[in-house]
């Protein structure tokens, strides 16, 4: 009967390609006949929610208007998730509705726990880099020395005496621009800096911005990772000038070499270690290989792409994580 | 920390991949789409793990070999087919994953039509093609249809969960104008390419826009399926995907399902067998069916002088249409390369051929080719 059956949900964006992807290995699984299957894009904004937590109970639970007790996966891959508060209180006084955003900001943030199992959280999203590092470092992984600043410190600039640095934006690297009648989109792709540069700007201030020092690359590599298992790929993009410090400044006539990989035991142990501290079951990891075979981890983004991963590696990645969704 | 050996190794990438053939190998660079033939004395110079030792070749090699080893050893580092690593670091390279699978029960689905056609456009491709969750679909017509016709098809078309769409079609200027068919092509995404026959000019009538949205003209006259079934470089396909799915399956015909102009369910429009028609047969249990099969697994390994040839995991097939007509592996009809002495030859006045040109009753067709 179609009452009993257990839906799993995805919330994910319009157009994203992945979700579709997943989405045509879910329904080529005959398993998926048992499911209901729903998708929605965009922000998901609860209207009536209980949250409770009882001392005759292990965990808080909720009953709310948009996670139903008969979901049994909830994949999150794009968009935000937040309580709304009712038109009529919101009309008032720009007073009231700064009372009520940070009331609601917190309990939003704790909602995150309360969700359905799956892979990814909305939470994942709220991830920090310097966070990430501490975990990192208790992981026994090597990271690049890494600044996040909105001046340059005296000891920023001591450092940059010897080293080379790269900088790059705080997480997403496009901010959109309000000019005159025109909405502009600025794109920062990841940029060598140096002293000279520095000494441009230097005393003033600027937006918040991430300094790394520089690794010397053999190559790249990004991997999937999902409950355990990873999926990586090498990037050779040394060879090219026009991605040497960043493979995103594509070269569409002759893309980077992308072949399979697999890291060394020891790593993916410490990578998987990292993972279960800061409990993200799902994301992608970039790696950096040195000339010398050494590891340096770069960053964990949760809801990265894996479209190119696994169509050059051909690993399936899209299958693996409709099998994941289906159990 | 491991001590580092030199890199004295080079070591093929996994996507560049060596097909021998009977006097030649080609490297199939999968990912950057391209071939480049090498000599088979090449391909044997790497170890099963694709790794060559630069060192001990230079003990091994005479000078004259060296000095030619020397020059592919450029070509294979110009096309990055390889890089310089130790033996250590070459171990966390592995091949790539051969598997092809598809989340699809068809993958593809070839409609054709002309002026006698029932079909029920609506219920094809709303209820049947998505049974078999079918994402690419190409309608060929053999007569002329006016431009709504094509757009009522469009519409239930964008609607469903096909990805995109090839049309093949009459062009005729009573009909509608090269113009509006370009303004058509562009308010329609799904479509890929469409092609105008009996046209009276070979010509681009529309650029692609990544990798859609593409309209040619063509004077060739395709009023039946006969035209179809050539084998060209132009029709290579040099990916993971094509040739992953040759290692196992039949290139032209794995998960194709094909209606014919009178609703006949087959595995191709060229080919004889229909199991069953659309009127009151479900395509999900034609694509089910052991029988209907069969056909997928025709690899390419297994196919006369296919077998003996470097381009056979990146070309296309044709089983409709085959050198001997009783023998289901025998070569494409209209494939006019020859491995045993690397030459593409044409096929129509291949002596050897005519005896199936008269088969399928191709005469007048090889004719006009000429």
């Amino acid at each position: 009967m179609e009452m009993s059956k257990s839906t799993i949900l995805i919330h994910s964006a319009d157009f994203d390609a992945s979700t579709n992807d997943v989405l045509d290995w879910l329904y080529y699984n005959p398993q998926s006949k048992n499911f209901n299957i729903k998708r929605i894009n965009g922000s998901i904004g609860i209207d009536t929610i209980s949250m409770y937590i009882s001392s005759s109970k292990e965990t808080p639970a909720s009953v709310c208007s948009f996670f139903d007790p008969n979901i049994k996966f909830y994949w999150y891959r794009r968009g935000a998730l937040e309580i709304l508060a009712p038109n009529k209180y919101l009309i008032y006084s720009d007073n009231f509705n700064h009372v009520t955003k940070s009331d609601y900001a917190d309990y939003n943030k704790f909602l995150k726990e309360l969700v359905p199992k799956g892979i990814n959280n909305p939470r994942d999203n709220e991830i920090n880099k310097l966070k990430v590092y501490v975990h990192a470092k208790q992981c026994g992984l090597f990271f690049p020395d890494t600044y996040i600043l909105n001046s340059f410190s005296d000891d920023f600039l001591e450092k940059l005496k010897g080293k080379e640095f790269v900088v790059k934006s705080l997480s997403y690297p496009s901010i959109s621009i309000h000019y005159k009648s025109f909405e502009v989109d600025l794109y920062s792709s990841t940029q060598l800096i140096n002293l000279k540069d520095v000494l441009k700007i230097y005393p003033k201030t600027f937006l918040l911005s991430q300094f790394q020092e520089y690794i010397p690359k053999k190559y790249e590599i990004r991997t999937f990772y999902l409950n355990g298992i990873f999926k990586s790929m090498a990037i050779f993009s040394q060879q090219n000038e026009q991605t040497k410090v960043d493979f995103r400044n594509y070269d569409l006539e002759r893309p980077n070499r992308c072949v399979p990989y697999n890291l060394p035991k020891w790593y993916e142990t410490k990578l998987h270690e990292l993972m279960l501290s800061l409990e993200i079951n799902c994301g992608s990891i970039d790696t950096i290989v040195t000339p010398d075979d050494e590891f340096y981890f770069l960053e964990i983004n949760p809801i990265g792409q894996f479209q190119w991963l696994s169509k050059n590696c051909n690993y399936f990645i899209e299958r693996m994580i409709a099998d994941a969704l289906l159990h | 920390m491991e001590e580092t050996t030199p890199t004295q190794h080079i070591k093929l990438h996994s996507n560049c991949i060596p097909v021998k053939g009977a006097m030649r190998s080609v490297i199939c660079d999968l990912q950057r789409n391209l071939y480049i033939p090498v000599p088979h004395s090449l391909i044997d110079l790497f170890d099963e793990d694709s790794l060559l030792n630069l060192e001990l070749l230079e003990t091994t090699l005479d000078t004259a070999s060296l000095q030619i080893f020397s020059e592919y050893l450029h070509l294979l580092e110009r096309q990055e087919f390889v890089f310089h690593c130790n033996k250590l670091e070459a171990k966390n390279f592995p091949t790539i994953n051969t598997e092809w699978d598809f989340p699809s029960q068809a993958t593809n689905c070839v409609i054709d039509i002309n002026q006698g056609s029932e079909h029920d456009y609506t219920d094809l491709i709303q209820n049947e093609l998505d049974s078999v969750n079918c994402h690419y679909v190409q309608l060929r017509s053999f007569d002329a249809f006016s431009l709504s016709f094509w757009d009522d098809i469009i519409k239930i078309i964008n609607g469903s969960p096909i990805r995109s769409v090839d049309f093949i079609i009459m062009d005729v200027s009573a009909c509608f104008s090269h113009k509006e068919i370009s303004e058509w092509v562009y308010s329609n995404r799904k479509i890929r390419c469409v092609t105008l026959h009996s046209s009276s000019e070979n010509k681009i009538v529309r650029q692609q826009n990544l990798g859609f949205s593409l309209v040619l003209s063509v004077k060739e006259k395709i009023n039946s399926p006969i035209s179809c079934g050539n084998i060209h470089p132009s029709y290579f396909s040099i990916n993971v995907e094509s040739f992953t799915e040759s290692l196992a399956h039949n290139t032209c015909l794995n998960r194709k399902i094909a209606i014919d102009t009178e609703g006949n369910i087959k595995n191709c429009p060229s080919m004889a067998k229909s199991y069953g028609n659309i009127r009151d047969t479900k395509l999900i249990d034609v694509v089910n069916n052991a029988d209907f099969q069969k056909v997928w697994h025709i690899k390419k390994d297994e196919i006369t002088k296919c077998k003996d040839c470097e381009f056979r995991h990146i070309c296309t097939d044709c089983r409709a249409y085959i050198e001997n007509p009783e023998d289901q592996y025998s070569a494409p009809l209209k494939c006019g390369y020859n491995p045993y002495t690397c030459q593409w030859e044409e096929w129509s006045t291949n002596p050897l051929k005519q005896q199936a040109i008269e088969y399928y009753g191709m005469q007048a067709l090889v004719k006009d080719e000429k």
